[in-house]
């Protein structure tokens, strides 16, 4: 659009030949679909509301309306294309709590297996200590009876943590 | 106190218990083995957890920005609200706390295998309890071997289910983060355009009070000035009176004493007098510009025989700028609030739209950041992954070692 020599807007006629031809390039650019376009067309309107003087308020009032036609279409516009994309999104969105719901499951199997392993060596281990201390030429008979009480205890937890 | 300390204490406190070579044997078995295994790899996430929360939060952040600013531009006549907004965004917000509950859930999964060791060792320290002061020397070791290699285990698992996970996320990963930049790239144009609405809206609320307010401002600098030519006016009559009236004065001493600044000049009358012109012609050019720009008074000089205003008329008209002066700004205290108002509003949406235009500039840069993050993260953990896998197999061999010569012992 021609550029708006503002200084040179005098009297209420200028300014509505001015507002006229503002309306006409909004409605090109609506029509057209240049998304730039609408955006000036807008600043444009803005613009004149704010250069036009007391006098020319019922001008404003058209401009203004004009103007906020243009915003709720925008705003419109943005809106639609982000709700567009909720399907795909929730999509992802499925996707990546399917992992995360096998990441917690894992967790949850990981400590528990990971318990019942530590007790499962912990039984081992102590079996060695306990041939060990068997094959000494004095074992310890107290140490043997406690080695007894351990195992019994083990035995019972790993049945408690199933 | 880490495995080695531990073993080390076990040593030197129990160092008489475990004189016998077998048991010494046992320990040596168990502190090569608990020292070998500590070693395996596990990937660190809490960076990736730490830049996911701060791009969840910008994100967020930038989101509730635009629709501050939103809030400012829509009408309640308009057929356009907040809701709107709320319902296209909220698949978003879904988006956001789902990147949160996985970046939790990778977190709790590399930390699950230090959980179940904890367990371990903690249930170890109640059997512990079990065998008496005696056997704690035996028992210690025994449960931190245990420990140590469930440990490691645990460590390769949850790094093969940490390795499992990320690969499967990658591709979620990616379409958010692509879905994610598309709207912050459409919510960058809406933020734009609604602080634009906004701030035409708030021009367009306030355009005539705001007008008239400035009006008055006008009116009282306008008023202003003219009383205050007035004053010098009369200041300048009033000087030229007195000099008037002091040079004609015939002692000398009077005149010095009321005329300071003609101290040494007190017998020059002449001058004095010359002094006195010269502030009454003064005082007739600043009454002669007060009536050039003031209607009332140029129409009542033109109307008038001698080209002078008449004083009665001259007196009205101060007083009657004086009246008008104090009524302009009991309007300007009136209308003082709501300009302060359309003041505020203004600055706050210029500020909303640089703000929100940087936020959302910011935003977008972290969901890029975040998604290459993450892919260098899977990269990392399979890396992290192989790493571990060999180095717990050259542990899991030193411990059969160990075991072996307990082995050959026992027979």
């Amino acid at each position: 659009m021609k550029k708006i020599q503002w200084d040179s807007l005098y009297s209420v006629n200028d300014y509505a030949k001015v507002l006229d031809a503002i309306l006409v390039y909004t409605t090109d650019a609506v029509e057209n679909g240049v998304n730039k376009d609408r955006l000036d067309a807008k600043t444009l309107l803005d613009r004149f509301v704010k250069e036009s003087p007391v006098s020319c308020e019922f001008l404003d009032l058209i401009a203004r309306r004009a103007a906020t036609d243009i915003f709720e279409r925008e705003a419109r516009l943005a809106l639609n294309a982000i709700a567009e994309r909720s399907n795909e999104l929730n999509a992802a969105i499925n996707g990546l709590n399917a992992v995360t719901e096998e990441a917690n499951s894992s967790r949850r199997s990981i400590m528990l297996v990971s318990l019942n392993e530590g007790l499962s060596r912990i039984e081992k281990t102590l079996q060695i200590i306990k041939k060990t201390e068997e094959a000494l030429d004095q074992p310890d008979a107290g140490l043997l009876e406690q080695f007894a009480t351990l195992k019994t205890t083990i035995v019972a937890l790993k049945k408690f943590e199933k | 106190m880490n495995l080695l300390q531990y073993f080390w204490k076990t040593y030197q406190d129990r160092g008489t218990i475990l004189l016998n070579s077998k048991r010494i044997r046992i320990f040596t078995g168990a502190f090569f083995a608990g020292l070998v295994v500590t070693s395996c790899v596990t990937t660190d996430i809490r960076p990736f957890a730490e830049q996911t929360d701060a791009m969840v939060k910008a994100v967020d952040g930038s989101q509730q920005l635009t629709r501050e600013i939103l809030g400012y531009a829509v009408t309640p006549d308009g057929d356009f609200s907040l809701s709107d907004y709320d319902s296209a965004l909220s698949s978003t917000k879904s988006a956001l706390n789902a990147i949160l509950e996985y970046s939790k859930s990778l977190v709790a999964l590399t930390e699950s295998e230090a959980r179940g060791s904890e367990a371990a060792q903690a249930l170890g320290d109640n059997l512990n309890g079990v065998l008496g002061v005696f056997n704690a020397s035996i028992g210690g070791p025994v449960i931190a071997v245990g420990t140590a290699i469930n440990d490691e285990i645990a460590k390769v698992q949850a790094q093969s289910s940490l390795a499992k996970a990320v690969a499967a996320a990658q591709g979620p990963v990616d379409t958010l983060a692509k879905i994610l930049s598309e709207n912050i790239r459409d919510l960058s144009g809406l933020a734009g355009i609604s602080a634009d609405e906004a701030i035409a809206v708030n021009e367009k609320t306030y355009e005539l009070r705001v007008r008239f307010y400035k009006q008055l401002r006008q009116q009282e600098d306008l008023l202003l000035r003219r009383l205050t030519e007035w004053y010098r006016y009369t200041v300048l009559i009033e000087q030229a009176e007195e000099l008037k009236t002091l040079a004609a004065h015939p002692q000398l001493a009077t005149r010095a004493s009321a005329l300071p600044q003609m101290k040494g000049h007190e017998s020059n009358v002449e001058g004095i007098m010359a002094r006195q012109i010269s502030l009454a012609k003064g005082a007739e050019s600043v009454l002669r510009d007060l009536v050039d720009v003031d209607p009332v008074l140029s129409l009542a000089r033109a109307n008038s025989d001698d080209g002078k205003v008449p004083a009665k008329i001259l007196a009205d008209r101060i007083v009657d700028l004086q009246e008008t002066l104090e009524f302009t700004r009991r309007e300007i205290a009136h209308y003082d609030g709501t300009f302060q108002e359309y003041e505020r509003n203004s600055k706050k949406l210029d500020s909303l739209k640089t703000s929100s235009a940087r936020a959302l500039e910011a935003s977008a840069k972290s969901v890029q950041s975040w998604a290459q993050a993450h892919a260098q993260l899977e990269k990392a953990i399979e890396h992290d992954r192989r790493l571990s896998m060999v180095e717990f197999s050259t542990a899991v061999q030193d411990i059969y070692a160990a075991y072996g010569e307990l082995g050959r012992v026992n027979k």
